[in-house]
C-alpha cells in the first residue's frame, strides 16, 4: 500500500524537480556586487559554508515587500543568519551601490534600507536598466555596523531582487565613491572595533538582562525581558523583548 | 494535465517533502492563499496550549533561566498572536480553524488538546519538573516547525511567509537551547 503511494509521488517530484531545472536558466537576475553583498561574500568564497548561493548570486529573487536578506523566500535562508560573522565593508557616509544584471528586467524602482528605514529609492518607471547599475547613498550621518538592505522591484512581475550589505561607517571610510577594486582587502578577522554604543551589536545565543542596550541594524534598544537571544528574535522582531530607544 | 496539477499540489502541500522552490506567486501584502490562512489559524491554534504549558513554566521551573525562557516565549508568542489575528481580521478570514478534520488531513490532522500532558506538568513533583517540561514543550515546538515550513514551501503572503521564516528559527533557536539544559 505504502509503496503504491510512494511511486506517483516520486515521480510528481521528479516531474517538477525537471520542470524547475528548465525553468530556472531564465531566471538569472541579479545582486548587489560593491560594496560586496552577502550572497556575493558567499559566491567570492569569503563566507564558508553558505550551500547553493554561490552558484546563483543573482538569484535571491521573492516577492516584493520582504525586509529579510533572503526576501523572505525558503531558499538562501543562509543570508538572514546574523550569526554568521559577515564581513562589514569600511565606508564613508556616502556610499555607491553597484548592482551586476544578468537580466535586465524593467525595472520600478531601487530601495535602500537601514532597519525599517527607506533611507534611499531611486525611480525607473519602468525602464530596462543597463548590465551594471550605479546609486550613490547617503547613509544618513549613521555610525558604526550597519546592514543595508537593497531591493530591486521588477516593474511587470510581483517579484523582487533581495541583497543586503554589511557595512562598517565611519568617518576614517573611504571616499563618496570607493573603488572596491583599488583598496587593499581587508582580512575579515580585522573587524574594527566596536563602536561607543553600549552593549555592542545584537547577536544571537547571548543572555540578555533587562536593561541592557544594544544595537541592531543602526538603531539602539533596551531589552526588557531577560532571555536568551536567538535567530528569528531581533530586537526589531520582538517588541516584548527590546524596546527601541 | 489536472492529474498532475493535483500530484504537484500534493507533493507541495506533504509538509515535510523537500520540494524545489515553489513558483513566483502573485503577491502584494494584502494578497494571501488558503496555506497564508491555514497556516496563521493553525499557528494560532498551536499557541494556545503553549501558553498553558508556558504559564505552568513561569512559576514552576526549576532553572531560573528556564523560567526566562517560557517568560521570553510566551510574550514573543502573545505578539505573534495579536498580529496573526489582526492579518487575518484584514483578510476576512476565520480567526479560528476550520474544525472539519478532513481538510487538515494531509497535515497532520488537527492538533490534539494536550490537556492530559499538561495535567501531568501540573501534578509533576518538583524535582522532576524541569524535565517534564523540557520533554513535552521541546517536541511541541517542533510542530511549530513543521507549520512555518508548511507555509514557507506554500504560502504567498510576504508578511506571513516571512512571519514563517522568523518562526522557523526561533523555534530551532527554542529546541537546542531546551536540547543543551543538562536532564
Amino acid at each position: 500500500m505504502r509503496r503504491r503511494i510512494t511511486l506517483p509521488l516520486l515521480t510528481a517530484g521528479a516531474i517538477l524537480a525537471s520542470l524547475f531545472v528548465a525553468v530556472s536558466p531564465a531566471h538569472a537576475h541579479g545582486w548587489v556586487v560593491s560594496p560586496p553583498s552577502r550572497q556575493d561574500m558567499c559566491a567570492k568564497g569569503r563566507v564558508a559554508n553558505c550551500g547553493d548561493i554561490v552558484w546563483e548570486p543573482q538569484s535571491v529573487e521573492a516577492p516584493k515587500g520582504s525586509m529579510q536578506c533572503n526576501g523572505g523566500g525558503s531558499r538562501f535562508a543562509v543570508l538572514n543568519d546574523e550569526s554568521k560573522g559577515w564581513p562589514a565593508t569600511s565606508v564613508g557616509n556616502s556610499v555607491t551601490f553597484q548592482w551586476r544584471l544578468t537580466a535586465r528586467h524593467r525595472t520600478g524602482t531601487w530601495e535602500y534600507f537601514v532597519g525599517s528605514t527607506r533611507i534611499a529609492v531611486f525611480h525607473d518607471n519602468g525602464a530596462q536598466p543597463p548590465e551594471n547599475v550605479s546609486h550613490n547613498v547617503s547613509l544618513g550621518g549613521r555610525t558604526g555596523r550597519i546592514k543595508v538592505l537593497a531591493r530591486w522591484n521588477v516593474y511587470d512581475t510581483a517579484m523582487a531582487f533581495y541583497a543586503c550589505v554589511d557595512l562598517q561607517v565611519g568617518p576614517g571610510g573611504p571616499g563618496p565613491s570607493p573603488t572596491p577594486t583599488a583598496s587593499p582587502t581587508r582580512p575579515p578577522t580585522a573587524s574594527p572595533t566596536p563602536t561607543s554604543q553600549p552593549g555592542g551589536t545584537w547577536q544571537a545565543n547571548r543572555a540578555y538582562a533587562v536593561g541592557d542596550t544594544v544595537t541592531y541594524n543602526g538603531l539602539s534598544y533596551r531589552c526588557i525581558q531577560a532571555h536568551t537571544s536567538l535567530p528569528g528574535w531581533e530586537p526589531p522582531n520582538t517588541p516584548a523583548l527590546w524596546q527601541r530607544i | 494535465m489536472t492529474r498532475l496539477g493535483i500530484l504537484v499540489t500534493t507533493v507541495l502541500l506533504g509538509a515535510c517533502a523537500t520540494a524545489p522552490p515553489t513558483p513566483a506567486p502573485m503577491a502584494t501584502s494584502s494578497q494571501f492563499n488558503p496555506t497564508d490562512v491555514m497556516f496563521l489559524q493553525m499557528l494560532i491554534a498551536h499557541h494556545g496550549p503553549a501558553e498553558r504549558m508556558l504559564e505552568v513554566a513561569k512559576s514552576r521551573a526549576r532553572r531560573p533561566d528556564l523560567r526566562d525562557l517560557a517568560e521570553a516565549i510566551a510574550k514573543t508568542q502573545a505578539d505573534e498572536t495579536r498580529a496573526m489575528t489582526d492579518w487575518l481580521r484584514l483578510w476576512n478570514q476565520p480567526v479560528a480553524m476550520d474544525s472539519n478534520p478532513d481538510s487538515h488531513a494531509h497535515h497532520g490532522g488537527l492538533p490534539p488538546s494536550y490537556d492530559t500532558q499538561i495535567n501531568a506538568l501540573k501534578e509533576a513533583p518538583d524535582a522532576d519538573f524541569d524535565r517534564v517540561f523540557l520533554n513535552l514543550f521541546i517536541e511541541y515546538q517542533r510542530r511549530a516547525l513543521e507549520l512555518a515550513r508548511f507555509e514557507i514551501r506554500g504560502g504567498s503572503n510576504p508578511q506571513a511567509v516571512e512571519l514563517a521564516g522568523r518562526v522557523e528559527k526561533s523555534r530551532q533557536g527554542q529546541i537546542d537551547l531546551m536540547s543543551g539544559y543538562p536532564a
